[in-house]
């Protein structure tokens, strides 16, 4: 074991391995925060520069673009609105209002925190569980993947605050947009009347950055110029102590929630992170301050998806399967170098192993740096006042909604949700549902599908195992907790005016 | 307009709406094959599902907003006040008029879509420079060297980027051959 341990520092205690990670962390954390440039597309570009690396330093530039781009997405959620990847969008829902008040460097601190933390923890996970989370994800099958989505969904009561009903046609109009496109099972076209455009579905980041940016562009013209002024003022107080304390039980609660999910094949980062803020806000003495600049629900969503991006590399490395596409690049990557993730990897070449966990380990660090480093430049953006910001957000929009398949539809797309993200703000019909069940519906209604045709249509397949029937309660637990506590606050709503009287 | 009516108006809408999606929008979009044996894996299943789901919740809140209107609840005692009618940043004082805010909403929507309209003849570059400079104006901002460096740079900028950081070829329309 020593032995091991010493051939993979050997391995591992190179310039080009430093120097190859840091600049993989750098590249993904500015990838990330680009929107439309995705963490996939950044790891594919990178991809080519490995092939005449060393195999250890090809994989850490790939792990190193990965994790930094994971973080970058939360930058732009945070400081203009626009997720620059999927599972950012939470990040948008407190992240934004907290930079509005002049609060963005806050903010972003508390993201690079709770990013730095689940990412830490996510990586020892994947040291110590990866046998014991690789068996577990094993027993996932598409009713088990129901079943998380729909506990997943619950949040949706969450986050619609006081507009509960509205909130709940938003989820629908979300899941009924996932629908269109070619049918899974039978290949049949849904809602898109001849037009091949829409037969490969909705992209999400077209469909995010209008329903989030688009909006707050064409609603600043509805202002005058004296209530306009900066976007944010930005403060240079960041995160102080007190924030990291008060943080502290959502970031592990939010890794945990990451490093389970994220050894699951086919959920990646976005559930992860709407499930962790769901948590968060439940347990909150305060969730009535989620949506609405609430510091914890930060930490909660970041934490959440960070934790992911270790994870996802215990099915990689212990069974030889890619939880998503981006570890499918780096499965490609190990293959180009003649090696095979898996057991016999373990038992042929764990100094590589060795050296992978040990650059997996020194990523925290450099993304903690270059967190830093890039918060303390990027940040100036809330200084800019809104007449110029926001016309130049726009072309950035459109560069990167184009940029996703290289379609000006896209474009289109993303102008379309903007004017229907602007009517849902003008008529107080909440955006994150919309959101959640457009980027879970898909999983959703697969997996249910999925079930039925292996169960030959028969309902019972979805309570067949302690899994199934474990989200099922906590469903129900989170559906009644919801339900009382809409009750009581509606009962504290109807006394106040009495009282008032 | 008071909490209670707009309720009773949006459940109204849906209601109207998901009738039209059960009676045309679905029948017309899904294409379903005849031989599906089992009725959840048909592709019409979810969108019906979706779609029954929308109308038990418009119905709800039609009904709950008609009765607290019949028993003449007064509208503060519910949770639902507008966000529109309390959000300081929506009062008169901040906002343009309705009539002048349609207005200024309007041309922004004609700039957002004739940009895109204008991205393929034109390209993405003197697009994004001509689009910026609209909506910069709009804005009521007329100083031509905070608006002239913006408007060239970022393009541009964003340009060199996506072509040769991401390799992304971005379209520069009629400019292509002059360019290239």
């Amino acid at each position: 074991m020593i032995e091991n341990i010493a051939a993979g520092f050997e391995l591992f205690a190179t310039t080009d391995n430093f120097l190859a990670l840091f600049a993989g962390v750098s590249i993904g954390v500015i990838i990330g925060a680009i929107p439309g440039m995705t963490v996939t597309m950044g790891v594919a570009l990178t991809l080519p520069f490995t092939f005449t690396m060393h195999p250890v330093t090809g994989i850490l530039l790939l792990l190193g673009v990965y994790k930094g781009g994971i973080y970058g997405g939360s930058i732009t959620a945070i400081l203009i609105n626009t997720p620059g990847t999927p599972p950012a969008a939470c990040t948008v829902l407190d992240g934004y209002p907290l930079a509005k008040r002049g609060e963005a460097k806050r903010a972003l601190d508390i993201a690079l925190y709770s990013s730095c933390f689940a990412d830490f923890m996510s990586n020892l996970a994947l040291i110590g569980l990866a046998g014991f989370l690789a068996a577990f994800a094993l027993r996932f099958g598409p009713p088990e993947f129901f079943t998380l989505i729909v506990f997943s969904l619950t949040i949706i009561a969450g986050v619609s605050g006081d507009h509960l009903a509205k909130g709940l046609i938003a989820a629908c109009l979300g899941l009924a947009l996932a629908t269109v496109g070619l049918d899974l099972i039978y290949g049949t076209g849904r809602f898109v009347f001849d037009n091949y455009e829409l037969m490969g579905g909705f992209s999400f980041i077209p469909v995010l950055i209008g329903l989030f940016a688009i909006p707050t562009i064409i609603d600043h013209y509805t202002r005058k110029p004296s209530a306009r002024g900066h976007s944010s003022t930005l403060s240079k107080a960041g995160a102080s102590w007190a924030d990291v304390k008060h943080c502290f039980k959502s970031m592990v609660r939010g890794s945990i929630i990451g490093v389970v999910l994220g050894a699951i094949p086919g959920i990646g980062g976005a559930p992860a992170a709407f499930l962790s803020y769901s948590e968060a806000k439940r347990n909150s003495k305060t969730p009535e301050n989620f949506g609405k600049g609430e510091i914890e629900g930060i930490a909660a969503a970041e934490s959440g998806n960070n934790g992911v991006a270790g994870a996802t590399m215990i099915p990689l490395l212990a069974l030889g399967v890619p939880g998503d596409v981006i570890t499918a690049v780096i499965l490609g990557a190990f293959m180009i170098h003649g090696l095979r993730p898996g057991p016999l990897l373990f038992q042929e070449n764990i100094d590589i192993i060795y050296a992978i966990f040990m650059g997996i380990m020194l990523s925290s660090v450099y993304l903690f740096i270059v967190g830093k480093v890039s918060i303390r430049f990027i940040s100036k953006i809330a200084d800019l006042p809104d007449n110029i910001l926001l016309p130049v957000v726009l072309v950035l929009c459109a560069y990167g909604a184009y940029a996703v398949n290289n379609n000006l539809f896209d474009i289109l797309v993303m102008l379309s949700m903007g004017v229907v993200g602007f009517v849902m703000l003008r008529t107080s019909v909440p955006a994150a549902p919309f959101l959640i069940a457009f980027v879970l519906g898909p999983l959703l209604e697969d997996s249910f599908r999925q079930s039925l045709q292996l169960s030959e249509g028969t309902l019972g397949i979805f309570l067949r195992n302690e899994i199934c029937i474990a989200f099922w309660i906590l469903t129900v637990l989170a559906l009644v907790l919801t339900i009382r506590r809409s009750l009581r606050d509606h009962k504290a709503a109807k006394i106040t005016p009495s009282l008032d009287g | 307009m008071n909490s209670v009516r707009s309720d009773l108006l949006f459940g109204l809408v849906i209601i109207t709406a998901t009738v039209l999606m059960a009676t045309v929008v679905i029948p017309l979009g899904v294409d379903s094959p005849g031989n599906v044996d089992i009725l959840a894996l048909s592709p019409s299943f979810w969108p019906y599902i979706i779609t029954s789901m929308m109308a038990l919740i418009g119905v709800i809140m039609t009904l709950r907003a008609g009765l607290l209107l019949r028993t003449g609840t007064d509208v503060a005692a519910t949770p639902h006040v507008e966000e529109a009618e309390t959000d300081p940043d929506t009062d008169g004082s901040r906002d343009y008029s309705f009539a002048q805010a349609s207005r200024r909403v309007a041309m922004c929507l004609v700039i957002l879509f004739a940009y895109y309209l204008a991205l393929e003849p034109l390209g993405f570059v003197a697009g994004s420079v001509l689009v910026i400079v609209a909506l910069t104006l709009l804005t009521g901002e007329r100083r031509a060297h905070v608006i002239a460096p913006v408007a060239l740079l970022a393009p541009i900028l964003l340009y060199l980027f996506f072509t040769h950081v991401a390799v992304v070829r971005i379209p520069l329309g009629l400019f292509e051959e002059w360019i290239t």
